[in-house]
């Protein structure tokens, strides 16, 4: 993961697209508070450009 | 182990001493092989080969500035499967020696039995630009000298005009030009086995070498460091961002190319040639609907990434790949730049040393946090 | 007649670590909980010091894991061999051991379990709102209500007591589930043996009226703001004042609420590390709060729990050794004052937000009635007594305690007590071992995966709100679908004959069952996919009860589209499944013990008096260890008749064979057959063994303080020991003991926990011979927890004094012609005190011996302070990371002999589960290795965190060591060449469900 995000920071994509975040069968409350961080983040990021591009 | 003998000799002789010393170790059984570059018929290339007969070492060119193919696929193709019963010689250049360091971490080659011997490196042309050069009768010392004095050389490939890691480490011997004037070159042992077979070689003591020595590698790092920045520079401009990484791989014919000749993809076979690239075509049909059209053969630009995502935390920049792409995709170069990140996240030099073990073959429970949370 | 049935009273962990390894060592299991749910105090607590994590399912067996549920054990827990009974009690015991016959009394649920949907309409009519003791009663929950999300079993129940049979909800429930006419029902159960583990009850504060608790608002119990803190307490998580609603900015905890007084004479063991943790998770909420704890001794015996005292300090955590006498309330601030008094009678006053009582473990009602009925004896403090040296027998035989029926105690010690009882229970146990036949895969055709489709209706839960005929609709233009299936209710037994006819029919070789969450339902549908004829892996479940039908508008096309890529991307996850395999391993019937000490003498003997031939190996001459040199303990045994009577049962016991001098210097193989190399002082042999005990011990610390060896008068405490036992020791006048000597500081950050005991002991010895001697002890702080609280009282009773030194502030010592010259400071008077004691003696605690060569051997690592690592510290104390090894004793780390002897019986115990059988069933495999595409780069090797791989040298790639493998999937993320598959989560079934999602 550490990678991958290095590899989109340096190639300029958006690496903050990319999510990684441990949480335990106990954690219902944290799973949905991330969830619904992400979803947040991503509606200001719009859509994602590379989803639009036909030759990738 | 560790050992310490600097001697100096004449430069202009280098390439008859090094050979005469070559072939000494092999007539005395010192080596029972040597794997040094040999002329080709073309006499316009010369490539990596093994000699057994000390009298086939005529015919070497230790210094010629170019690598057909890395030293270090070769090395791992003839010692993953049992390694060297008796010592081989091995002439090298620092990128291919750090790439048979990574590798033997990846346990795809074995330095049992190996006299490394390698050189400093002012940087080797591309297999098409080396025969032209010989074709116009371009002197390779005097080209060389210049090099090493600092002075620029287009045609060089482009990593090696921006390579920091000009000096070898982890050798047994090193095949010195930093840190002396140009009229002479020296040899340095750094292990026994190194000083032994140093003992057929007959030099002047290079006093003062370590100092002098460090000053000069100082010197010409900190310039290729900032010609290295130079091109990172210029590449983020020109290739980064979804817009300019479509239009650099967009010449990419998907013919894996860049994968074969990579000394670090060791995978006997690649994932992105592996049936799980291999779909149903309703799953075209979908994926041409989800936006209207599909570029195909799938996956150009993820074969590179995902390259990138197993790899780079192993790249060496020796620039292979891009000397096999038909298209001239910049493709080394933008590895490196990918490598040199991915690498300074974990504290990691690919190839750098021995006992450093490889980022990913670690497991730890704490760690990067900054990534997954607590 | 023999009976192959053990009765376990009490679902709390050690109950739990009892049940489940009985089962696993194939002994049938009757688990009786009285309350309606599983799993005891523990289910309210979520994160456990000092890991800060949950991790409770690692208590799940690692071998034969394919007959326990894999689940979270917060979501659902089964066992083939274990029948759980809840609601349900102990009432009369007749007959012996081998032979009981018990009398079980199980109240009404009111609820049918099987009928229950979890669909929580019940609760929306109840008009009776009660508080809620599982949230410490800060929130309310209705008279009929389930422990949602964490409760076991996921279906409600009704509260009895609160319930006024209005009769609402037997009209709301869809499922006819509820039944108010439900009555006790009283039962019989012949049982070999019974292990009693019924736990605690928390200290009720009310009986403390000074601290004002039920009185003001934020004076709350350490249970409370474990359920304040916690995701799925009362509040979600948000930790503020109860009074006003403001953040907290200033918190104290009180130690020590309902222990170590003259009404409960035991140290609760666990509340001051509680404390810590509760005290670092309000840091890490916010790191600006003050939170302060007020002890009177901070007992941070466990392991790793004094770097975890120094991690709490190190995030700002204040410590005040002082008891506080009261709290009292501040109207208008809506703010507490708490008073403390420093060791001088300095009274310092302090306003804070909140205050914590640190509620001790306090012995259950249960427990005395059961001691009753089972004619069992209690101690002062109303626990109920062991047999001596504190095993878990009792002394009625077949009866065995464990856990915190017997003194209060901290989880990993509860879940040794409670394998340690199993084991003592297998003893009386007769008859087979109970396994569950494997039967072979069903041959699965080549044909393209042509998938059934079951989609729940839920009554009108999911029908009403996804509109299933369009959803099916769609789902059926698939050519790879062979049929969809609507049904009212997927988890009614009755439609399970159903289910498999529909299958056959179509000739389905692949189903996916669209209902709720998986936790209670997967496994009757995976015996509906076995009685169809398929591997039980050839299906999925896909929640889209609470997933869809729950979470959008009804009928909303959100809801369709997401039903729809969720169904589709599970029939594409089946169709990727590959049948699951079981492989067998023979298991050799020996173990070999390393360590000749209490723990590997205790361990010997445990398994060689079940029939289990051992080799016991030692490094020296003799047997013994270091408890050799312990002539004193508290409580009175007499150690070495004991380790005379231990050495004695080992060497005369047949199935023991001691080798003396002897070293491990290789091993091969894993579970079930270990193939490892011996070097006696004559030879050097392999051996053969089914599993391996370490208990290898640790030294003694080495002493340079305090003048140790420039004067005769300044010993250790083992010299001291040996010269109290020469019955010709001329007496003493003044003795001065320094505790903490290297421990609990520097490079010996832990406490090495038996050293306070030892010095009790000693000086209790020798105020007994000469009551005139004046001995003081020097301490930091006094570890007598549990029961040993006692003995402390007891000392000081006798008068023995006690002084408090500070690590800032150490005795100074000095030695010369006169003698020993020892001073410090009496924190007491202020004063400095003088002393010329005839012996300095040094408490030194235990240092961990370098065994790298067996670390090396065995896949251990060892902590930073060099004592082994073992699986987990908490739930999996004596189990080695690899499985097949077991570590017990003061290889662990430091502890007492009692505590020792009880891991030795765990060690033993969990031994036993692999050892008394003939060949045990390796989990399904999870991860292989493609030969074809491995490359042997061996990175996977180094990044198994369970060392389940190993390059197979003969054939020239990486190989799955499968008894060991887990299926975490780290080996997938690091081969570079996907030549790793992790079955089920294989890459075309991975990419293609994402697909789904993506796209869909």
């Amino acid at each position: 993961m550490a990678i991958l995000k290095t590899i989109f920071d340096t190639l300029g994509l958006e690496s903050d697209r990319v999510h990684l975040e441990w949480i335990s069968a106990s954690e219902g409350k944290k799973f949905a508070d991330t969830v619904k961080k992400i979803t947040d983040e991503t509606k200001q990021q719009g859509p994602n450009p590379l989803a639009k591009q036909w030759s990738i | 182990m560790a050992s310490n003998k600097w001697i100096k000799l004449p430069k202009e002789n280098r390439d008859a001493l090094v050979k005469g010393w070559l072939k000494t170790l092999l007539e005395k059984g010192a080596v029972s092989g040597v794997v040094v570059p040999s002329t080709l018929p073309s006499g316009a290339n010369a490539a990596q080969s093994l000699i057994t007969d000390p009298a086939m070492l005529e015919d070497t060119q230790p210094f010629a500035p170019v690598m057909a193919v890395s030293t270090a696929k070769i090395l791992s193709r003839m010692t993953r499967l049992k390694p060297m019963e008796k010592p081989v010689a091995v002439l090298l250049r620092p990128c291919e020696l750090r790439a048979t360091i990574e590798l033997t971490k990846l346990k795809q080659a074995n330095l049992d039995n190996l006299l490394l011997i390698a050189m400093d490196c002012a940087g080797t042309f591309s297999v098409k630009t080396y025969a032209s050069l010989v074709q116009e009768g371009t002197n390779f010392d005097e080209m060389e000298e210049k090099l090493f004095g600092g002075e620029e050389e287009p045609l060089l490939r482009p990593v090696c005009q921006g390579c920091e890691w000009s000096v070898p480490g982890g050798c047994d011997i090193t095949i010195a030009r930093h840190g002396l004037d140009g009229t002479t070159f020296g040899l340095i042992a750094h292990t026994e086995r190194g000083e032994a077979a140093l003992g057929e070689m007959e030099g002047e003591a290079w006093e003062g070498g370590e100092e002098a020595r460090a000053a000069a590698v100082e010197k010409w790092t900190q310039d290729k460091i900032a010609k290295r920045d130079a091109q990172f520079a210029e590449l983020k401009e020109r290739v980064t961002g979804v817009e300019n990484l479509l239009k650099t791989y967009a010449a990419c014919i998907n013919c894996h190319n860049c994968m074969t000749v990579c000394p670090i993809c060791f995978c006997k076979e690649c994932f992105f040639d592996s049936a799980v690239f291999e779909f149903e075509s309703d799953r075209f049909m979908d994926w041409s609907k989800a936006r209207g059209n599909l570029r195909l053969p799938t996956d150009t630009l993820l074969f590179h990434i995902g390259r990138m995502n197993h790899m780079s935390t192993s790249c060496v920049a020796c620039g292979m790949c891009q000397d096999a792409c038909p298209n001239d995709i910049p493709v080394a170069q933008i590895f490196k730049m990918v490598g040199f990140n991915t690498q300074s996240r974990f504290d990691y030099v690919a190839g750098r040393r021995l006992d450093e073990p490889v980022p990913l073959a670690e497991f730890r429970e704490d760690e990067l946090h900054e990534i997954g949370g607590e | 007649m023999a009976n192959n049935r053990v009765l376990v009273v009490g679902s709390g962990v050690s109950g739990w670590a009892a049940a489940l390894n009985l089962a696993s060592s194939g002994v049938q299991v009757s688990l009786v909980e009285q309350a309606p749910f599983l799993g005891g105090t523990l289910t309210q607590v979520e994160r456990q010091f000092p890991t800060n994590r949950c991790l409770m399912c690692t208590l799940l067996p690692v071998t034969e894991r394919v007959e326990a549920g894999e689940f979270c054990l917060r979501r659902d827990f089964y066992h083939p061999f274990i029948d759980v009974h809840l609601l349900t009690s102990l009432e009369a015991v007749e007959g012996g051991a081998g032979d009981f016959t018990v009398r079980l009394v199980t109240r009404p649920r009111y609820v049918i379990e099987e009928a229950c949907i979890a669909c929580g309409k019940c609760e929306a009519v109840c008009p009776v709102e009660v508080p809620d003791p599982f949230n410490g009663n800060l929130s309310k929950r209705k008279a009929i209500y389930a422990r949602s999300p964490q409760g076991i079993p996921n279906v409600y129940c009704i509260d009895e007591a609160a319930c006024t049979r209005c009769g609402k909800c037997v009209e709301a429930c869809p499922t006819e589930a509820i039944d108010l006419k439900q009555a006790a029902k009283t039962w019989e159960l012949n049982v070999a043996a019974i292990v009693v583990a019924a736990g605690f009850d928390l200290f009720d504060p009310n009986n403390l009226l000074q601290y004002g608790w039920g009185r003001y608002p934020d004076v709350l119990t350490s249970l409370q703001l474990e359920r304040l803190l916690s995701e799925t307490g009362p509040t979600g998580g948000d930790w503020v004042r109860q009074a006003t609603g403001e953040p907290v900015k200033k918190v104290a905890f009180i130690q020590c609420v309902g222990s170590r007084d003259l009404d409960h004479p035991y140290c609760s063991s666990a509340c001051c590390m509680i404390a810590l943790k509760e005290a670092m998770f309000v840091k890490e909420k916010d790191p600006d709060v003050e939170a302060t704890l007020y002890y009177m001794d901070l007992r941070d015996f466990g392991k790793g729990y004094t770097r975890y005292r120094e991690q709490a300090a190190r995030m700002g955590v204040k410590f005040v050794a002082s008891r506080v006498p009261d709290v009292k309330y501040n109207p208008q601030t809506k703010q507490l004052l708490i008073r403390h008094m420093d060791d001088s009678g300095a009274v310092t006053e302090e306003t804070v937000d909140q205050v914590v009582l640190s509620v001790g473990q306090a012995p259950s009602d249960r427990s005395g009635t059961l001691a009753g009925l089972l004619g069992l004896e209690k101690d002062e403090g109303g626990y109920i007594v062991a047999t001596d040296l504190n095993t878990t027998a009792t002394r009625r035989d077949g009866v065995f305690i464990c856990g915190s029926v017997r003194e209060p105690k901290d989880i990993p010690d509860a879940i040794c007590e409670g394998e340690a009882a199993a084991a003592q229970a297998i003893r009386w146990v007769e008859g087979p071992v109970v396994r569950e036949e494997k039967e072979p895969h069903p041959e699965v055709t080549l044909e393209p995966p042509k998938t059934g489709v079951f989609l729940c209706r839920c009554g009108e839960e999911i029908a009403a709100r996804l509109d299933l005929p369009g959803l099916a609709e769609t789902l059926r233009r698939r050519e790879d679908v062979a049929f969809v299936q609507e049904v009212d209710y997927l988890c009614l037994k009755e439609t399970a004959d159903f289910l498999v006819k529909q299958i056959k029919a179509a000739q389905a070789n692949r189903v996916v069952f669209a209902a709720c969450v998986p936790y209670r339902f997967e496994r009757q549908f995976k015996n509906v996919v076995k009685a169809a004829g398929l591997p039980e892996n050839f299906m999925a479940v896909t929640s889209i009860r609470e997933q869809v039908a729950w979470v959008h508008e009804a009928g909303s096309g959100q809801a369709r589209r997401k039903a729809e890529a969720m169904v589709a991307a599970a029939i594409d996850r089946v169709a990727g499944e590959i049948p699951r395999t079981h492989a067998m391993q023979q298991v050799t019937g020996k173990v070999l013990v390393v360590g000749g000490g209490v723990a590997g003498l205790t361990a010997s003997r445990f398994l060689a008096d079940q029939g289990v031939p051992v080799d016991l190996v030692e490094i020296e001459e003799d047997l013994g260890g270091n408890f050799r040199s312990t002539h004193y303990l508290l409580g009175g045994s007499d150690p070495q008749t004991f380790l005379g009577d231990l050495i004695d049962g080992v060497r005369g016991n047949e199935n023991i064979r001691v080798l003396a001098k002897t070293r491990v210097t290789a091993r091969e193989g894993s579970l079930g057959r270990f193939v490892v190399t011996l070097e006696t002082p004559e030879e050097t042999f392999k051996e053969v063994y089914g599993g391996i005990i370490l208990a290898t011990g640790a030294k003694e610390h080495e002493v340079t303080e305090y003048g140790y060896g420039s004067h005769p008068a300044v010993v250790t405490m083992r010299e001291f020991g040996e010269k109290l036992s020469d019955p010709s020791m001329p007496p003493p006048k003044d003795l001065v003991i320094i505790q903490c000597v290297g421990s609990r500081e520097g490079d010996h950050p832990y406490c090495s926990r038996f050293c306070c005991s030892r010095a009790l002991a000693h000086a209790m010895e020798v105020k007994q011979r000469w009551p005139e001697c004046q001995v003081s002890i020097l301490f930091r702080d006094i570890m007598t927890y549990g029961n040993r609280e006692r003995a402390y009282t007891e000392a000081r009773e006798m008068g023995i004094h006690f002084f408090r030194y500070t690590q800032e502030e150490k005795p100074a010592v000095e030695t010369g012609e006169k003698g020993v010259t020892v001073r410090f400071r009496d924190p007491v008077l202020g004063g400095q005190v003088t002393i010329m004691p005839d012996y300095l003696i040094l408490s030194n605690g235990a240092e961990a011996d370098d065994r790298e060569d067996l670390a090396g051997l065995f896949d251990l690592e060892t902590t930073e302070d060099g004592f082994f690592k073992e699986a987990e510290v908490k739930f999996r104390p004596v189990d080695a990371p690899e499985a097949g090894i077991y570590l017990c004793g003061i290889a662990l780390g430091p502890k007492n002999v009692n505590e020792v002897i009880i891991q030795a019986e765990a060690a033993a115990a969990r031994a036993l589960t692999v050892l008394r059988k003939q060949a045990i069933t390796l989990p399904h495999v999870k991860a292989w290795v493609s030969p074809r595409r491995c490359s042997a780069c061996e990175m996977c090797v180094p990044a198994c965190p369970y060392h389940a791989r190993v390059k197979d040298e003969d054939l020239g790639y990486v190989v799955v060591r499968e008894a060991l493998c887990q299926g975490c999937g780290v080996c997938t993320t690091v081969c570079p060449n996907n030549a790793v598959k992790l079955i089920s989560y294989q890459e075309n079934q991975v990419f293609s469900m994402i697909d789904r999602m993506a796209l869909g």
